[in-house]
């Protein structure tokens, strides 16, 4: 497990969104954002068409939190001048199309600078327009954005591959890449930092080969590897701890082979506390977050300070059945007991279960409980009341979104204090992803009482009783969670904790200044800067890696992403060092080595069995073109990349189909996809 | 045409209104790309979880079916549950609608009071410097977005002088300790609520100031006006007399502001961190919530079509003639 990386006081990045800018700056542009809306509607009406350009489709987000998401959002005050700066150059040009040969036909100037090989005649056809799909609609989407048009730029100045972006609304992206559209070749993206994400089945199980194609599911490169899906089925029926490492490490290589995924930065997460106000403890690799209970319970209120008051996303504290939210942070570890959690450094601890025991290749769990735990009104803790809570997720998994169903053979409670839990089949992923989000133990009288047995996802409560070091004092959905300390349990916390709903970042930024609040989560680069120029000193900004990275995510399925030396050559040219300044605000660190698995996780494989794909973090762009040479790609006189003369361009699978329904060409179909 | 023929008449127009607003509503969500189903793939759900919940929403029958239901539901009272929320959505909708009524209703209220003085003072001095420059100001802040003067008040009284808090309905102590409306009654809450409110009277005083002016211009040139100012008399009592001809427009317009008035509540809701509509749709929007967004605009669609017909109602009550309509 790799050290942590936190840090206070990060160097600050020069590149950064509008809204979170400067506050003089963003406050005289605030006055023009009107205008420019306006003057943005016209060109992209009268002037767009000119210059066929898909970065005029910038829009203006709002300044928005989401839950969990990466981070920044709002206009980016660069990316519209340059919008309209070229757009307004390319009209008084009167210059009718190009914009760096934007078409199939047209020569253009890019690419290749001085690089052409062999004869025209050894090759084959001309790469043809490149397609990339910017998320759009997110918290970020336009540092997401800039990172695309980066990558636009390398295909067309390094490989000479004309290539256009396109915003891709939220939902329409995931419906394009879960049925295999082909409407983009390349995509930045990243898996959310949700602790279910610390087991690995949730990284490279989505990349099974039976989630790809045309079927709606969320294998978002249509990756369809015979070899990596067979080890990715084996893992989940692996026999014991090591033999699963083994497989989730070979897997991964093979991803990791082909150049799956592009992986380029870290993610990072960030948040601030009052000097003031908190005397901070247990920060960790986890850092100052919700999702890091040994940071609330270990942090101490001082100067007059009785409660950490903490930021959160109002769609994260919607209800009293968590079990529907995800995630599920504000209330597990802090109201809700679970019987094991993840400490500060994401290892499993032991909870409410002292104890736990894997055996029978993970078909049986076995947890030994604390004696003498007690709800919040007093009644014990017993094994009966963890057997209900299980039962009842397994029976109501398809009402409560989050929670996943497992083959239960049968919980048995042999005394108070003791669960064993038999599955059907192995299930490795339920110790790691399961338990520690969702076992928070309720009190099954109080529950069944409140009917949550028929009507599972709205139980009448009268109050809230929870098994967790903090009891409820006032709970209004979205807008207040308030927690004080419960006396009666064996975590000795240091004062209570409020969750107070802000969507948008910039005004938990002002509370947080004002004393409102004395911790700010999930917060950015930019509001880390403005709180230290008016705090100084009484704000400590803590920055860490997260277990998951930024990442380039490649189509499959059709040319010219489905070539691997085309993506390695496409790797070799990003500039990463640029993607950290993007992404992060320079925070973080770049990856050079392709992998599902995020640098700071604790499955990440050992760099060995992982490949290379780039050579430095700056753009290497001579390897990029020799990579693509020996496969024997060349370029034309006008500089534009050609495909070898024998080469095979067939879609991996027809189009509007899977591979599941093309066994014939998948030595491992189609006993895989049932 | 008896008057009470119109209003029935009226009543069925504004309903088949209602009605036909409701079902673009529905087809229009359902058109959308993705559902709330698929937002839970991108949070790691497993494909069958999504099939079972897109069963257990009826999101897998046919769209008619799914619309017949729909409009049942809405027809006898129960606008579903709300996804995200796992409560029935009126009881979602109606803490969030309350805390924006408290804030849209008196703000711009008060903006029609006083943006009309102000918009007939400009207009009974035509030619003074007053009337010249004093169109500036509300021009200027009518055509500045809400947000930004929310965030200018900001700046001025929470940042720079103190005086008010940046955001919030109440402290954190009020609001563990007050759940429900007894928040309106403390002390925090008022003081929380003048920066708001302020915004919104600002914002608001736009409409009424520059409909008030053009009116006022034009009733104090009819004949009428001139007569009595012929007759001598007094300069109250003429200003009365113009005020009640001139405000027709203004009282046209304002079931519209009040209404639009919610696409601006929403971003001061934001910068405000007010726990009202703008913030609930904006949740919603984000988790796609679409029965919570679905009533929501229904509330707002039929809170113009309502206001549009008291209007119309409450115009027969100041100037009878216009119950002859048709004749």
């Amino acid at each position: 497990m790799p050290p942590p990386h936190f840090r206070a006081g990060d160097p600050l990045a020069t590149t950064r969104s509008f809204s979170h800018g400067n506050s003089n700056l963003a406050t005289a542009a605030m006055g023009l954002l009107w205008l420019i809306t306006w003057v943005e509607r016209g060109v992209r009406e009268h002037a767009a068409p000119l210059v066929g350009k898909a970065f005029i489709r910038t829009r203006y987000e709002g300044d928005i939190m989401s839950a969990e998401s990466p981070d920044d959002d709002g206009i980016d005050r660069r990316t519209y001048l340059a919008a309209l700066s070229a757009t307004a150059a390319a009209g008084l040009a009167g210059c009718g199309g190009g914009g760096g040969g934007s078409s199939d036909d047209d020569g253009g100037d890019s690419g290749g600078d001085g690089t052409t090989s062999g004869s025209e005649q050894d090759l084959g056809e001309r790469v043809p327009t490149v397609s990339i799909g910017a998320l759009g609609g997110v918290a970020g989407a336009s540092n997401i954005e800039q990172a695309n048009l980066h990558i636009r730029d390398q295909l067309e100045s390094v490989l000479g591959v004309p290539s256009e972006v396109t915003v891709k609304e939220l939902t329409t992206y995931w419906n394009e890449v879960y049925n295999d559209a082909r409407t983009f070749s390349f995509s930045v993206d990243l898996s959310p930092p949700f602790p279910s994400f610390l087991d690995p089945d949730n990284l490279i199980g989505p990349f099974h080969i039976s989630f790809a194609g045309t079927n709606g599911k969320p294998n978002t490169s249509n990756y369809a590897n015979c070899e990596y899906s067979r080890k990715v089925d084996a893992q989940r029926a692996a026999s014991n701890p090591d033999e699963r490492e083994t497989l989730v490490n070979e897997a991964t290589a093979i991803a990791s082979e082909e150049v799956t995924p592009i992986t380029l930065v870290t993610n990072t997460v960030a948040g601030v506390y009052r000097t003031d106000q908190v005397d901070a403890s247990g920060i960790g690799t986890a850092g100052v977050a919700a999702r890091n209970p040994e940071f609330l319970w270990e942090s101490e209120p001082i100067n007059g300070a009785d409660k950490l008051l903490v930021n959160m996303t109002p769609g994260n504290i919607p209800s009293v059945v968590y079990q529907n939210t995800r995630p599920a942070t504000p209330w597990v570890g802090t109201v809700y007991m679970p019987l094991i959690y993840r400490d500060k450094d994401y290892e499993l601890a032991p909870g409410a279960a002292e104890s736990w025991d894997v055996e029978d290749s993970f078909q049986t769990f076995t947890f030994n409980l604390r004696e003498g735990m007690t709800f919040h009104n007093g009644d014990p803790i017993t094994s009966e009341d963890v057997k209900w809570t299980l039962n009842w997720l397994n029976d109501n998994s398809d009402s409560l979104s989050s929670i996943n169903s497992f083959p239960y053979e049968s919980i048995e409670t042999p005394d108070d204090t003791t669960v064993v839990v038999n599955m059907e089949s192995p299930q490795p992923p339920y110790i790691n992803a399961f338990i520690p989000n969702w076992s928070g133990i309720l009190p099954k009288d109080v529950w069944v009482e409140a009917g949550a047995e028929e009507n599972p996802k709205d139980p009448d409560l009268d109050e809230i009783i929870g098994s967790g070091p903090y009891q409820v004092d006032s709970y209004q959905p979205r807008q207040l969670l308030a927690l004080s300390q419960y006396d009666d349990h064996w975590i000795e916390t240091n004062g209570g904790v409020t969750f107070r709903g802000y969507s948008d970042r910039q005004t938990a930024r002002r509370a947080f200044e004002e004393g409102s609040l004395n911790v700010l989560i999930n917060s950015t680069t930019d509001t880390n800067e403005q709180i230290k120029q008016s705090l100084g000193d009484t704000a400590e900004v803590v920055t860490g890696e997260a277990f998951t990275s930024w990442e380039v995510r490649t189509q499959h399925s059709f040319a010219p992403s489905m070539f691997t030396e085309f993506r390695h050559a496409v790797s070799q040219a990003i500039n990463r060092q640029r993607m950290l300044s993007i992404l992060n605000s320079g925070n973080g660190s770049t990856e050079l080595y392709s992998s599902f698995i995020g640098k700071t996780h604790p499955w990440r494989p050992p760099e060995d069995m992982l490949t290379q794909i780039a050579d430095s973090p700056q753009a290497n762009p001579e390897t990029a073109k020799q990579i693509l040479r020996d496969e024997g790609w060349g370029w034309d006189d006008d500089g534009r990349l050609r495909y070898p003369a024998d080469k095979d361009l067939t879609p991996r699978w027809p189009e509007d189909s899977s591979p599941c329904e093309n066994p014939d060409d998948f030595p491992c179909l189609p006993e895989l996809c049932e | 045409m008896s008057q009470l023929y119109y209003y029935a008449r009226r009543m069925v127009v504004s309903i088949l209104l209602v009605f036909a607003i409701a079902t673009f509503l529905f087809f229009s969500f359902r058109l959308m790309p993705g559902d709330y189903a698929t937002l839970l793939l991108q949070q790691g759900a497993s494909p069958e979880q999504v099939e079972a919940v897109r069963e257990a929403w009826g999101l897998d029958e046919p769209i008619y079916i799914q619309y017949l239901t729909w409009m049942g539901n809405m027809l006898t009272g129960n606008a579903g549950m709300s996804r995200q929320f796992s409560k029935p959505v009126i009881d979602v909708v109606a803490p969030a609608l309350r805390n924006s009524m408290i804030l849209a209703l008196p703000g711009v209220l008060t903006a029609f009071v006083i943006g009309s003085l102000y918009g007939a003072l400009l207009g009974t001095n035509p030619g003074s410097t007053l009337e010249k420059y004093g169109i500036i100001p509300p021009n200027i802040i009518g055509t500045t977005p809400d947000f930004f003067i929310g965030i200018l008040l900001i700046a001025i009284f929470s940042s720079a002088l103190g005086w008010f808090p940046s955001g919030s309905i109440a402290s954190i102590e009020v609001v563990t300790n007050n759940p429900g409306w007894q928040i309106y009654l403390t002390e925090s809450f008022w003081y929380h609520y003048t920066l708001p409110f302020v915004t919104v009277v600002i914002k608001y005083m736009y409409y009424p100031t520059l409909v008030m002016r053009g009116s006022v211009v034009e009733v104090r040139n009819q004949e009428f006006a001139v007569y009595q100012r012929l007759l001598g008399l007094g300069r109250w009592t003429r200003f009365r007399h113009v005020m009640e001809h001139a405000s027709l427009p203004v009282i046209t317009v304002l079931p519209a502001v009040t209404a639009t008035s919610i696409s601006g509540l929403v971003l001061i809701e934001i910068v405000f961190n007010w726990p009202g509509i703008g913030q609930l749709l904006l949740t919603s929007v984000f988790a796609r919530d679409t029965p919570v967004i679905q009533f929501m605009f229904l509330i707002i669609a039929i809170w113009i079509v309502a206001g549009n017909f008291l209007v119309d109602i409450f115009y027969t009550i100041i100037d009878p003639r216009i119950t002859i309509e048709g004749e």
